[in-house]
Order: structure tokens, then C-alpha cells, then sequence
């Protein structure tokens, strides 16, 4: 049995990490590319997401590599989007087209579930090493967020070369390194060397909430590299749905949380699944922090973030900040997605300015605006 | 925001603890003919009448009602949402409140497209300022149970709790003969009928015909189907045709149960789950012989559950995907209608 695991971004790093500590044979898997778009785009229903097509196309590539169980993470528990159906779905169009394959559910908090969908195939799995791959996965994407945020600090006060730098070293890094006291020691020298680097100032940059569909924001391949392009545009981006949600979705236990669960709940009653909620919340978190602005990105036909686009406009006026819906699909144009972000930052910067030109009125303060 | 406080004044009845008089003006609860109608509108409407409201429906689709819910929501969200949009609209001036519950589950283990689940908040976010009556009818959740939510919509018409219990048994009484035409083969409109008393039309198709024409499945989503307007009336259609008609609906739960577990596995989806055994269950049945499967243009869950179906279908049989939306022309579904008839009668000649 050689197993692949979903990709978002750079999860592998994680993935790989429980693949080795459980003892699997994973497989690994190219970043997304044109071939992996068009291999599954050609299999695919219509009108299912972006993320399904793309997935697809990388399944594919895993069988090309060998691989024949796909392990898909995800908590049913939590989350009711079209991702807990994505791995039968994909199943039934692979077996359609002759290849032999099987697909494990990976339910991110419950331990028990994983360690039965596992013993399918593997049966010296124990609890323990499920429960040790489970924590050492969650400390590395916790650590991956915090190279993000030094490569774009980095990217932003010194320049692009030193941030590259920054990031594929704490990338090896961290993916040389399988064990949780290490990583702890690990994350510490991180930030020492992240504060050996100027801060950017953030004070006189626009700031921009990346807030959406947790694969599009994480997936550069998909986004067309949307943070980098912000600070290109010497704008501070933030993204708003880290890929760590993946272990965290659904358990909600910081007291700001809760308090801007309640505010996000006069939006959206319920957790509707997939990140809609997450994404109702982290706009009113950037508002309240004062952002310039929020940039929505989805991908076509997502049923949760769909709602969240028809939320947003009316949440927009009541905190007053700027909001931009980018839907994403295959048929997305690298000029077109480009022309309509630099628009939205010149047209946030020339609604900066005027701000402070008049002091009454001071941008974002977090309170309800004019608006409502 | 939330949801909408009712102005008092308009309703002294309402107040708590005045005692109810009958010089009181009814209040006027208005339920839009889309959605969840086609599943539980024999429930609220017994539900709000026995509480001495007076419940008011939504005209049926049309050409305004649907241009009204085009020109008011996102244009990404499917048709049946954006319909439910102008289905409002059709209804706001007419009624005190709008009636919209949050349906997430109705069974262990299965939920609601987010899409339906949210289509108060969709509804709240189009039109500012909508009185709306909501309540959560969420199974999966422990803390939560029907008669409670019920409880907090009923309070709004009385506060005698017996009252409420005996309107909430009565509804669920009415919603369980209704399920019982439908699931028994009639189809949703002659069931409301049926349950007013009145007499049937007589060209009504039954689950198994003795002979006449081609049987023909219409799977997909109830309240697409139904719906004569999005649907360009395709059950009339059909039945003009010649084709005797089965729905999804029209199957038992335990029917469909039963075919959904001789599957590798099921989808999430309530809806899905029983276009999924509906479809599978009529494709395994030698007196069925079509199978046409309607679905609005953008519905990611029915792009799945095409894949669940297409892998386990039982006999090969013709099958039509018809996709609609706003855009859909009546002559190009005719069309369909007629070629997929030439295949049925080219494919299946029938022994009978």
C-alpha cells in the first residue's frame, strides 16, 4: 500500500510527518500545475468546486507516482461542505476510469476514527503513534504559519531574495525534525531569527484580510500567488483562514472567539460548514482591528462561501470596510484576477487618505461606521 | 439585528399575559411557496392555524416573482434560493411576519445544503428589515429539539404551553398523512389536494400503473420539480406526453433506506441522499423505464451525487440530466423531452 495524502499549500509537510510517525509509505505529491488543472477538470462534474478539480488532477498525479490509497483529512464532525463527500466521489470517477484505488477518511479530532481507518490496511497502528502524529502535524502547520508571516514580514522590510531564504530554510527545518520537544525548541529559533530582521511598518502600509475558502487562500498555485502580490503592491496582507483551522475548526475556545461568535452569529445563525462561519468571523475580527480592507476569495460553486458573498455586502456597511469578491475557477485569468486587485488596493489607498485628511473620521476604528 | 422584534402596538394581542380576546386581529404568518414548502408546509400550516394565525402562501411562481428574486440576490446562488428571494418579495406586504425556519438536520447523520440552511440569513441579507420568524429544527444537535424551537416561534401568537403541545401533536399528525399520499405515489399537489378533500384529476399516475404509456422516474429536488414555472411544468409535460409518473418523493423513507445500504456509502446530504436511493432503486425496477433527473444550473451537491449515482446504477436504462436555470428555454426542454420518448421506445420495447 502507498498512501497520498490531500495537499493544501504546504501541508505535506505535515502529512508527511504523521505518514512517517504511524510507519505508512506516503507518496509525495507535485504542487499543483497546469496538467494537474486540465487532468482534473477533464474528469470532473461541472459544477463541482475548483478544489475538487485540482485535488482530482493531484490524485492523478499520485497514481502516476504509485499510490493507491488517498487519505483524505478532514473532519466530518465538524464540517459539512461538499469535502466530507469529495473522497467517494473521487473514488467512483477513478474507479470509472480503471484505476484501482481506496480512500480514507481522516477525521482531524478524533483519534479513535483515524486509528480505525487506518487498521484497514495497517494493523500494528496503535492509538499512540496515531495520537503523537496527529500533535507533531498540528505543530508543524502551526510552525508553517509562523514562516509564512516571517516570509512576508521579510518580504516587506527587507526584500524578496532574504525572505526566500528565510522560508526554505525553517522549511527544511521543520521537515527534518519529527519530534514534539524539538519542534518546540525548533519554534523558538524561528523567532529568534525572525527578530533578527526589521519590522515591516505596518503603520504606514494598507492592510489587507485574505478571508475565504481555506483551500483557494492557501493554495498559491490557485490564488495566483495573491500575498505576494499584495506585497508587491506594498500592501501588509493577513490571511484570515490558516490552514491550522484544519485541526481547530470547530472547537472555539479563546474568550475573543466566543465574543466574536456571538457578533458573527447575527450574520450567519448557524455553522453552515466548510469555513462559513470561520469566514464571517475573521471579517469582523480584521474590521474591528482596523484593516483597510477585505479581499474574498472563493472558488466557483462553493456552497458555503457562496452564502458568506451574500452575507459580506450588508457586514461591510455595518463595519464600515471595503470588501472584494474574487471567485476562482479554472477559467480564472492571471490579468483579469490582477487587474481587479490593484483597482481595490488604489481605490482603498485614495479612501485611506482621505480619511485622514479629515481626522473626525478615522479609518476602520472597529466601532459600527456610517453605514448602518 | 437577528431577528426582527415585532412593533407592538400593531398586535396588543401579543403583549404576554393580556388575556386573548377575539376582537384581536388574527396575526398573518406568511410562508413563500419554495423550498421547504414542498416538504413541511402541511406541518406549519396545521401548526400556525390551530394557534389562531392565519397562514398566508405565496402566489405560484411566475414570470415577476421570478425576476423579483433574480434583480434581489447574488447572482451565484442557485435558482430555487434566488426563486425563494422573489417569493418574499411576492409575500412581505401581505403578512406580518415571513416564516422561514433554519432546517439543518431532520436525521441522524444527514444534513441540508449550507446554502438552505442559511437561506434565512440570505433572505435577512437581501432584504433589510424583513420581519422574519425563524426556528431551528436541528436533529443532530443534542441541546436542541423541535418542540423547544417551536416553543419560542409559537410564543409570538400564545404563551399557553398545552396549546402549543396540542398544535405541535395535531401537526405532526397532518404532516404524517400527507407524507403518506406523497410517499404513497401521489404527487405534491394532488396530496394538498387530497388532504382539502378534493376530488383528484384524473390523469394522477400511481407508483405502479397497470398499462399505458412509459413509466418515467423524475428524480431530483423536490422543490425544483414541483415547481410548474422553473421546471417548465415538466410533470405536465410528461404526462401530456403519455408518461405515467414516479418522483423521488413518491418512495417510502424505508425504501429508500434500504436501497442506500446496499451502497459502498452515502452522501451527507438529506435531499441527496434520497435522490441517490430513489434514483438507484428505480434504475433496479423492470416497470420503470426512464429515468429523467432535473437538477438548477450550479447545484454543486447534485454534481456529486451524479458521480454516486452513475457508479451504482442498477440496469442500464435512458437517463436525461435536464440543468435549469433562469435562462432555460421551453422549446429546448421539449426538445429533450420528445428525443428522450423516440429512446425510451427505441430502447425498451415493452413486453406488456
Amino acid at each position: 500500500m502507498r498512501y497520498a495524502f490531500y495537499q493544501i499549500g504546504t501541508s505535506a509537510i505535515a502529512t508527511d510527518a504523521f505518514a512517517r510517525t504511524i510507519g505508512i509509505d506516503a507518496v509525495a505529491l507535485p504542487s499543483p500545475n497546469l496538467d494537474t488543472i486540465s487532468r482534473g477538470v477533464s474528469l470532473s462534474p461541472e459544477f463541482s468546486c475548483f478544489p475538487f478539480k485540482v485535488l482530482l488532477g493531484l490524485l492523478m498525479q499520485g497514481i502516476d507516482r504509485g499510490a493507491n490509497v488517498f487519505v483524505v483529512p478532514v473532519s466530518r464532525s465538524v464540517s459539512s461542505c461538499q469535502l466530507a463527500d469529495f473522497g467517494m466521489a473521487q473514488k467512483h470517477i477513478l474507479t470509472r476510469t480503471g484505476h484501482d484505488v481506496d480512500i480514507i477518511l481522516l477525521d482531524t479530532i478524533r483519534p479513535d476514527r483515524v486509528l480505525e481507518s487506518f487498521r484497514k490496511y495497517k494493523t500494528d497502528v496503535t492509538l499512540m503513534h496515531v495520537s503523537e502524529g496527529l500533535v507533531i502535524a498540528a505543530q508543524k502547520l502551526l510552525l508553517l504559519e509562523g514562516v509564512e508571516d516571517g516570509y512576508r514580514d521579510i518580504y516587506l522590510s527587507v526584500r524578496k531574495q532574504k525572505a526566500e531564504a528565510f522560508r526554505l530554510r525553517w522549511m527544511r527545518e521543520i521537515d527534518g525534525t519529527d519530534s514534539i520537544l524539538d519542534l518546540h525548541a525548533l519554534g523558538r529559533r524561528m523567532d529568534e531569527d525572525r527578530g533578527r530582521y526589521p519590522k515591516a511598518d505596518v503603520g504606514s502600509l494598507l492592510r489587507i484580510a485574505v478571508i475565504g475558502d481555506i483551500y483557494s487562500i492557501n493554495e498559491k498555485i490557485i490564488n495566483n500567488n495573491i500575498f505576494e502580490r499584495l506585497c508587491d503592491l506594498n500592501v501588509y496582507p493577513e490571511n484570515g483562514i490558516k490552514l491550522k483551522m484544519l485541526f481547530a475548526n470547530g472547537i472555539h475556545a479563546a474568550p475573543e472567539d466566543l465574543a466574536l461568535s456571538g457578533k458573527a452569529r447575527e450574520y450567519l445563525r448557524h455553522n453552515i460548514g466548510g469555513f462559513a462561519l470561520d469566514t464571517v468571523k475573521s471579517a469582523i475580527r480584521f474590521a474591528e482591528k482596523g484593516f483597510d480592507g477585505l479581499l474574498h476569495i472563493y472558488p466557483f460553486s462553493c456552497m458555503p462561501e457562496i452564502v458568506v458573498r451574500t452575507i459580506l455586502p450588508g457586514l461591510g456597511a455595518d463595519y464600515d470596510i471595503p470588501i472584494l469578491n474574487l471567485p476562482i475557477d479554472e477559467q480564472t485569468g492571471d490579468a483579469g484576477f490582477t487587474t481587479r486587485v490593484e483597482a481595490f488596493v488604489d481605490l482603498i489607498d485614495v479612501r485611506r487618505s482621505r480619511r485622514r485628511a479629515t481626522p473626525n473620521r478615522s479609518a476602520g476604528n472597529g466601532k459600527r461606521g456610517n453605514g448602518s | 439585528m437577528g431577528i426582527p422584534v415585532p412593533v407592538l402596538p400593531k398586535h396588543p394581542g401579543l403583549r404576554p399575559g393580556r388575556p386573548e380576546t377575539a376582537q384581536d386581529r388574527t396575526i398573518r404568518i406568511g410562508i413563500p411557496r419554495a423550498l421547504f414548502y414542498y416538504i413541511y408546509f402541511p406541518f406549519w400550516e396545521t401548526f400556525f392555524t390551530e394557534l389562531g394565525a392565519e397562514v398566508v402562501v405565496s402566489d405560484p411562481t411566475t414570470r415577476k416573482i421570478l425576476e423579483d428574486g433574480l434583480n434581489g440576490s447574488s447572482n451565484e446562488l442557485c435558482l430555487p434560493i434566488k426563486l425563494l428571494h422573489g417569493h418574499i418579495v411576492n409575500l412581505k406586504d401581505r403578512c406580518d411576519f415571513v416564516f422561514l425556519p433554519y432546517i439543518i438536520s431532520t436525521q441522524k447523520g444527514s444534513y441540508y445544503c449550507p446554502k438552505l440552511i442559511a437561506a434565512p440569513d440570505i433572505a435577512k441579507a437581501g432584504i433589510r428589515g424583513l420581519s422574519l420568524m425563524s426556528a431551528d429544527v436541528d436533529i443532530e444537535n443534542f441541546y436542541s429539539s423541535l418542540y423547544s424551537s417551536l416553543k419560542e416561534v409559537a410564543s409570538k401568537l400564545t404563551t399557553n404551553p398545552v396549546r402549543i403541545y396540542a398544535a405541535y401533536r395535531k401537526a405532526m399528525a397532518r404532516q404524517a398523512v400527507f407524507e403518506g399520499y406523497v410517499q404513497g405515489g401521489t404527487l405534491f399537489n394532488d396530496a394538498l389536494s387530497r388532504m382539502r378533500g378534493k376530488a383528484l384529476a384524473k390523469n394522477v399516475a400511481g407508483a405502479r400503473p397497470a398499462r399505458g404509456g412509459p413509466v418515467i422516474a423524475v428524480i431530483g429536488h423536490t422543490y425544483l420539480f414541483n415547481d410548474a414555472y422553473i421546471s417548465f411544468d415538466l410533470i405536465g409535460k410528461l404526462r401530456k406526453m403519455g408518461g405515467r409518473i414516479v418522483t423521488s418523493d413518491t418512495l417510502s423513507a424505508g425504501l429508500v433506506n434500504k436501497t442506500l445500504s446496499t451502497l459502498e456509502s452515502r452522501t451527507h446530504w438529506s435531499l441527496g441522499n434520497r435522490v441517490i436511493g430513489s434514483a438507484i432503486h428505480y434504475s433496479r425496477r423492470n416497470d420503470v423505464d426512464g429515468i429523467i433527473y432535473i437538477t438548477p444550473f450550479g447545484c454543486s451537491p447534485d454534481s456529486l451525487i451524479k458521480e454516486y449515482i452513475d457508479a451504482n446504477l442498477g440496469r442500464k436504462k435512458p437517463m436525461l440530466l435536464l440543468t435549469v436555470d433562469e435562462h432555460s428555454g421551453d422549446a429546448g426542454v421539449v426538445t429533450r423531452l420528445e428525443a428522450f420518448f423516440d429512446m425510451i421506445a427505441r430502447t425498451a420495447p415493452r413486453a406488456g
